[in-house]
């Protein structure tokens, strides 16, 4: 019967035995746990894996929002929250959008599509949004004021 | 992982406006962000994330410190939108019944189909997001995200002894948790 009390020991042991500090430490660091704790490694392991293709696909999003942020526009109060972008305020950016297209370039620009005015670019750039031809957008210096930029003292003011 | 030597380089060239400084920083911490964000937010963490790069990038002329900084700076502002998105969540009607939080709801209707997929990034973000809150913020950020204690201890607001204690505590009950032990079962037979 020795060996089964063993066995039984054994089992009871890894039952009972619990993560110490040390224990977390070594794990949070990389460590693979002893066999009584494979499946947190494995859980482990999965959380901090490498980055998958899907988690870096806003690249090109989000380095436009950050050109259009950095700048001039990076003090426009109305920030493009979550709330903003909602299905009502992208209505609503295509609806600017279409009006400024067609006051903008008239019936030629509009018929060009996918080739947005820069001007229209930088106001999607502004407002957080990424353009409708899935472009990068570059805000065009040449291009004065697309009528969202502030006043430089409003800016600072904003910061404050 | 991206060193912390590129990483100073991509800091500094993104403080002065660089697009392609900004890009490579923002490939190097997009993917923890948005795991830690999906632990606290569930759902919302792609928008919550956008909301914490915007206002990163706001302040990022007045930031003023090493890449260890930067990443502890990015998550204590990427958890102060998320408490605000958590806060909006709660104030809409439609979601006033529900008090278990986002994180939850995301992780709930599709936990059957997960668990008989196989060991994926997103399986373990919702069996994490399943701990008590505070050891789900400190086992991602610790583990995740790779911040060090005093980091994490600063983004959480927390003394260090409370982001080890919350650590070692996730760990405890995760590895306790069902879906885990099973895992370390089926994959121990192989």
């Amino acid at each position: 019967m020795r060996p089964f009390d063993a066995l039984r020991n054994a089992i009871r042991a890894r039952r009972i035995r619990r993560i110490d500090r040390a224990e977390a430490d070594r794990l949070v660091s990389g460590n693979p746990p002893g066999p009584e704790h494979r499946g947190l490694g494995l859980l482990l392991d999965a959380a901090a894996a490498p980055p998958a293709v899907e988690e870096l696909a806003g690249e090109r999003a989000a380095v436009a929002r950050f050109v259009a942020a950095y700048g001039d526009a990076a003090s426009i109060p109305s920030a493009p929250r979550r709330a903003r972008t909602s299905r009502s305020a992208r209505m609503a950016v295509k609806v600017a959008a279409g009006v400024a297209v067609l006051a903008v370039g008239g019936t030629a620009v509009a018929a060009e599509t996918g080739n947005l005015p820069a001007g229209v670019r930088q106001l999607f750039a502004a407002l957080g949004v990424p353009a409708p031809d899935g472009g990068t957008i570059t805000p065009d210096p040449s291009v004065p004021g697309h009528g969202l930029t502030l006043r430089r003292d409003d800016a600072e003011r904003f910061r404050a | 992982m991206v060193g912390d030597d590129d990483l100073a380089e991509a800091l500094k060239a993104a403080a002065d406006g660089d697009d392609a400084g900004f890009a490579a920083l923002w490939r190097a911490l997009q993917p923890p962000l948005l795991r830690y964000l999906r632990v606290v937010v569930g759902g919302a963490a792609e928008d919550v994330a956008s909301e914490t790069w915007l206002q990163a990038t706001r302040d990022l002329q007045r930031f003023d410190g090493g890449p260890t900084a930067f990443r502890g700076w990015l998550f204590r502002i990427a958890r102060h939108r998320a408490i605000d998105e958590r806060r909006r969540e709660a104030r809409r009607p439609e979601d006033a019944h529900d008090s278990v939080g986002s994180a939850i709801r995301w992780a709930a209707p599709d936990a059957a189909t997960e668990a008989a997929e196989s060991i994926s990034t997103a399986w373990a973000l919702r069996i994490i997001a399943t701990l008590p809150p505070d050891q789900a913020e400190a086992v991602t950020l610790r583990v995740v995200a790779g911040l060090d204690v005093a980091t994490t201890a600063r983004v959480l607001g927390k003394r260090p002894g409370s982001v080890r204690v919350a650590t070692m505590r996730g760990l405890r009950r995760l590895a306790t948790h069902p879906e885990v032990t099973a895992v370390g079962i089926q994959w121990g037979r192989v």
